[in-house]
């Protein structure tokens, strides 16, 4: 027997330090950029001044001083949007709405532009890391004078970075986060992309009753802010419409065993099992449901929503699954779709079409309509009254936006999509939560 | 149910147990404890995913071309980072090993990508059922090869000469070199061999906890917990470790709170080891002269 010369405590103790390490590691990679914590109702029902619809309206005039005053980031044959994505390190996954948004700015430009201009749009790499995001905006804002941060990724990285982007008085459209400073944020210069999680938790039970006839229900969820807020939605919504929350099972995004979580929601034998959860957890969940023989009625977020859960669990496994869905599916026959499918083909065919990829997509459509609306003179202010007289506009893959002031939020809907033999399939229209 | 929670736990326990074995192995022989091991076996399991659906290798020649290349990683690390240092302490060799599993992680993201794959595998995995309490083949198989690989091991240690210089270096380094050992040669010996075993671990777990760069950073913390808990020296005690670690945390999950069963599971290890310090399988320590 080897005579070693630590002992096993020792050893103990460094598994320990070590685990953190690399579960701080590994942990960020699971998650998902998306989290969010209060209802937009906030945001909707705060109603900052009409200001802004007035002053572009009376610096429509005098256009030549205008041109003096040197519109950040405009010149006359240009627009210059800044954007932070995670091109390296675990999120780097994420970049695909860097992507979809680009290959629409290229798109846009090869068609002449915006109202003769061309978009410049930057991307910088912040490694989904916040304290290199400041940095980054910093230069965006300080150097680079970028006219707007367009389609940015990431919850963490917004976090860090929207106070100062508010005050800095810098449009922020389109960030990949539900957080929900970002979400409920009251500025005029901040549109979220898309809802946050309370809003879709309490769409969940809605639909758990209406589609399942649920009474009782019983949710998995991620264990952190993103879970926890969908978590708290489906309780108030149950409480809404009469249900029960029977059992409530959190798992760690590290774990790579969710048995005991699934066994657990079984033997409170809901009527209607609910989870959030990111694709692989979801992949996994399903695999075991399917081991426990478990037919229950499923309907799960958005977040979980990919192709890839029908590798890794095998399309049976996921067959009748319901899944909620913020944008309408990337190999839907919608023309829309099909143009974002052609124009992603033809300016990075190395990328097989996602939903991320349509995140940034129909963000920077919505931007261009924006920068299209306010015309020639474009200045930031006139760019967001532009941006806020989008009525029920179907022109991008986001469902009828509508924005005013106070009333920001690009994608406000909810549809749902059923797994079929391997492929989603949609399953009646949007609502609006 | 509980009967239910615990084979579902033992099946986790088998993923844990695997891959402790080459954990143990490397320790045992060579004082190092190799955080690396881990991802070996990742960048195994992504060799055979490419030779599977980039060159149309049949499964069985892509796990054999895995196996050796990462045999050959295996002895290449040890070569470059560990050699060159083995005179360090073993803090030290520690934090080497925690470089090369943080540069595998970096560069498998870089060539084979950050996003999950499915990884096919040849062994059926429909569950079996015994009085209502399920099982998923997968688990099943990677016990049978967990008890397999000790089972071989130990006929190895205890019936070759390469085994019996293997001990004899673990031994005494020294007292091994004047017999005529040859120890820069068991050491690449028992690195390529762990290697080989990370292998096999990495594509036996891929299909279930499936392929992504970082597949095997939540196993390796229990594994490693599985192997001080097993007495860290002990193959068996490895094995044993690993399931142990896995009914732990779904019966955690289970009467407590399955949010905090991971960390019930690793409290249960610092009561364990402080009732018996040298883990449940480990002989009495004495200090190396």
């Amino acid at each position: 027997m080897p005579a070693k010369r630590l002992s096993l405590t020792f050893l103990a103790t460094m598994a320990l330090v070590v685990s953190v390490v690399v579960s701080a590691c590994s942990s960020q990679s699971a998650q998902q950029p998306a989290t969010s914590s209060q209802p937009t109702q906030a945001a909707s029902s705060q109603k900052p001044a009409a200001e802004p619809e007035k002053k572009p309206a009376a610096s429509d005039k005098p256009v030549a001083e205008k041109k003096a005053e040197a519109v950040p980031g405009v010149t006359a044959d240009s627009i210059l949007l800044g954007s932070y994505q995670p091109m390296t390190g675990n999120e780097s996954a994420y970049f695909r709405m860097g992507k979809g948004a680009d290959a629409y700015y290229k798109y846009v430009n090869e068609n002449g532009g915006v109202n003769g201009r061309k978009i410049n749009f930057k991307m910088v790499d912040d490694g989904y890391q916040p304290a290199k995001t400041t940095a980054v905006v910093k230069q965006f804002v300080e150097q680079d004078h970028v006219f707007a941060i367009a389609d940015p990724l990431g919850t963490a990285p917004t976090m860090a970075v929207v106070d100062y982007i508010v005050d800095q008085k810098v449009p922020l459209i389109g960030p990949g986060s539900g957080a929900s400073k970002v979400v409920n944020s009251t500025s005029k210069y901040v549109f979220p992309l898309y809802p946050n999680y309370v809003r879709e938790g309490q769409v969940l039970a809605k639909f758990a009753q209406q589609n399942f006839k649920a009474t009782k229900l019983a949710m998995i969820y991620q264990n952190d802010q993103s879970g926890k807020d969908d978590l708290s939605g489906l309780q108030e919504g149950a409480q809404k419409n009469n249900q029960q929350v029977v059992s409530t099972q959190g798992y760690e995004v590290k774990d790579v065993d969710v048995s005991a979580q699934v066994l657990k929601v079984k033997e409170a034998n809901p009527d209607a099992l609910v989870v959030f959860a990111a694709p692989e957890h979801f992949a996994k969940i399903l695999t075991e449901r399917k081991k426990l023989g478990w037919n229950v009625p499923t309907v799960a977020s958005f977040v979980g929503l990919d192709d890839v859960i029908f590798k890794l669990a095998g399309p049976d496994a996921a067959n009748g699954v319901y899944i909620s869905t913020i944008f309408k599916l990337p190999d839907s026959d919608d023309p829309q779709i099909k143009q974002f499918r052609e124009i992603m083909k033809k300016y990075y065919p190395q990328e097989e079409p996602s939903l991320i990829h349509m995140w940034g997509y129909a963000g920077a459509q919505v931007t261009v309509e924006g920068l299209k609306r306010a015309g020639k003179d474009l200045t930031r202010d006139n760019f967001i009254s532009a941006l806020e007289t989008l009525k029920d506009w179907d022109g991008s893959l986001a469902y009828k936006v509508t924005l005013a002031p106070g009333k920001h939020l690009i994608q406000r809907s909810l549809g749902f999509v059923q797994a079929q033999n391997g492929k989603f399939k949609m399953s009646g229209d949007f609502v609006e939560p | 149910m509980i009967a239910q929670q615990m084979v579902s736990g033992l099946a986790a326990g088998s993923l844990y147990a695997l891959t402790a074995l080459g954990l143990v192995l490397i320790f045992k022989n060579t004082d190092v404890v190799n955080f690396a091991q881990g991802d070996f076996g990742m960048v195994a399991a992504f060799v055979a995913l490419m030779a599977i659906s980039q060159f149309k290798v049949p499964f069985v020649l892509a796990t054999l071309v895995a196996i050796v290349t990462t045999a050959i990683l295996a002895v290449v690390v040890d070569r470059l980072t560990i050699r060159p240092m083995k005179n360090a302490s073993m803090l030290s060799l520690m934090i080497a090993t925690l470089g090369v599993y943080m540069i595998l992680h970096g560069v498998a993201g870089a060539i084979w990508g950050r996003d999950t794959k499915a990884f096919p595998s040849p062994l059926p995995s429909d569950p079996v059922s015994v009085n209502g309490v399920v099982i998923g083949q997968g688990h099943l198989w990677i016990l049978a090869f967990g008890f397999i690989i000790s089972a071989v091991l130990f006929v190895f240690f205890r019936y070759t000469t390469a085994g019996l210089a293997m001990r004899a270096t673990a031994e005494d380094r020294m007292a091994a070199r004047l017999m005529g050992v040859n120890v820069s040669r068991i050491f690449a010996l028992t690195w390529g061999v762990s290697g080989a075993l990370a292998a096999v671990a990495g594509i036996l777990l891929a299909p279930l906890v499936y392929l992504s760069p970082n597949m095997m950073s939540d196993v390796l913390v229990k594994a490693y917990a599985a192997a001080v808990l097993g007495g860290f020296g002990s193959l068996p005690g490895a094995i044993v470790g690993g399931l142990f670690i896995g009914v732990a945390e779904n019966l955690a999950g289970e009467f407590i709170s399955t949010e905090l069963r991971t960390t019930f599971a690793f409290v249960l290890i610092v009561v364990v080891l402080a009732v018996r310090p040298t883990g449940v399988f480990g002989r009495r320590i004495q200090a190396k002269v």
